[in-house]
């Protein structure tokens, strides 16, 4: 009687212990030549992964909280389905699908405003990234804190819905925007450089990357929005920097 | 028991050792004696032929131009040929036409590498600014 006490009460200490660990996530990442690194977690210090970036990035890329009254919604078709469940619990179903071809698609599952699962899709149907619980999905809400954005710049930067902000400007020159549209986003980084670097075009860590010399200044584009975006995108930036000077 | 002394002075006449008075006594003597005549004539043949040996393996001191008139007759007798057989040629000559693509290729690949390495950090930025969890507070229900 004893024993099978001790049995019980070791086993629910255990059960309490491991209550707040017991959802697995993965994170799906596309990479270069077609292909897609999985990874699955209980919390990203567990990722066995050799690659120190892949952890980074398979932290960073999975985000908790979406509020889907905060999109540019004039560039999507949205389509929502209720009503669902998974894991015993009832979520919600959010298809954005942009109206015209200059930003990746998305598919989010929500449990309130968290996200039990994602997956983003370029202009050509590939996936780039996705994540999302594996078993279950834990007790537990986010929501956003009431911050004060301070803006470095006069006037709001804006580009077909994407609202920019100045991440860093160093004395050197080099700069970092980060634009967002609420659900897609990209960074531009303006660096001078001489050297005669050839034009790249990837797909690396979930994300896309184009950069381009211009008369020795170097603009590279990191982000969910297709290659012949960010050369628009970079052509509207070059046209502004003239149209300033 | 004379003939013993004119026997040694045949060797002084041979050697050119002799005296005048010695060399008229031993011609003297050599008119009557047969013996010693022979004597005589044998040492000097003896004589003749070591000379005459002597005279043929005299060393010739101008090897060059021996040497040279050898070398005229057979110029490659003495080089070694480096020809290869034309098969083991061509072989050499596709390895290292590999071997070049092949360095140009990882040479232009490690530029690309270096590249993609500038824009790693650029990467790890995006995401980290980009990521919006920090200003996300998450509250946990109680466990049921």
């Amino acid at each position: 009687m004893i024993c099978t006490m001790r049995i019980l009460f070791i086993a629910t200490i255990f059960f309490f212990a491991t209550l707040s660990y017991s959802s697995e996530v993965f994170v799906k990442i596309a990479s270069g030549n077609n292909s897609v690194v999985t990874i699955t977690y209980k919390k990203p210090e567990d990722i066995s992964s050799a690659d120190t970036r892949l952890k980074f990035i398979a932290k960073m890329i999975r985000e908790n909280y979406f509020d889907p009254d905060n999109i540019a919604r004039d560039y999507y078709n949205i389509v929502v389905k209720d009503g669902m469940k998974i894991y015993n619990k009832s979520v919600k179903q959010f298809e954005f699908t942009p109206i015209t071809q200059d930003r990746f698609s998305h598919i989010i599952t929500l449990y309130g405003n968290l996200i039990v699962r994602r997956e983003v899709y370029d202009t050509n149907n590939n996936l780039i990234y996705a994540y999302g619980y594996t078993d279950s999905i834990p007790d537990i809400q986010p929501t956003k804190k009431e911050t004060k954005e301070v803006s470095l710049e006069k006037e709001p930067l804006l580009y077909k819905g994407f609202k920019g902000k100045l991440v860093k400007k160093l004395e050197d020159g080099t700069v970092h925007y980060l634009f967002s549209d609420g659900l897609n986003k990209f960074s531009i980084f303006i660096k001078k450089s001489e050297k005669n670097s050839v034009v790249l075009r990837h797909v690396i860590y979930g994300n896309y990357l184009f950069s381009k010399n211009i008369d020795g200044i170097q603009y590279t584009v990191i982000g969910t929005i297709p290659f012949d975006e960010m050369e628009n995108f970079i052509s509207f930036i070059t046209s502004k920097e003239k149209n300033a000077r | 028991m004379d003939c013993i002394k004119y026997r040694k002075l045949t060797h002084e006449l041979l050697d050119n050792e002799i005296s005048e008075n010695s060399e008229i006594e031993l011609i003297e003597h050599l008119e009557h004696c047969q013996d010693c005549k022979v004597y005589m004539l044998n040492i000097n043949k003896i004589k003749l032929s070591i000379k005459d040996s002597y005279a043929e393996k005299k060393n010739d001191i101008n090897l060059s131009a021996q040497i040279m008139k050898k070398i005229q007759k057979n110029p490659g007798a003495g080089t070694k040929s480096l020809k290869l057989p034309k098969k083991v040629s061509m072989v050499a000559v596709i390895i290292i036409i590999f071997s070049a693509i092949f360095i140009a290729k990882t040479i232009f690949s490690t530029k690309q590498a270096v590249a993609l390495n500038d824009t790693d950090e650029m990467i790890m930025e995006h995401l980290e600014k980009s990521n919006n969890n920090d200003i996300i507070h998450v509250t946990y229900a109680e466990s049921r």
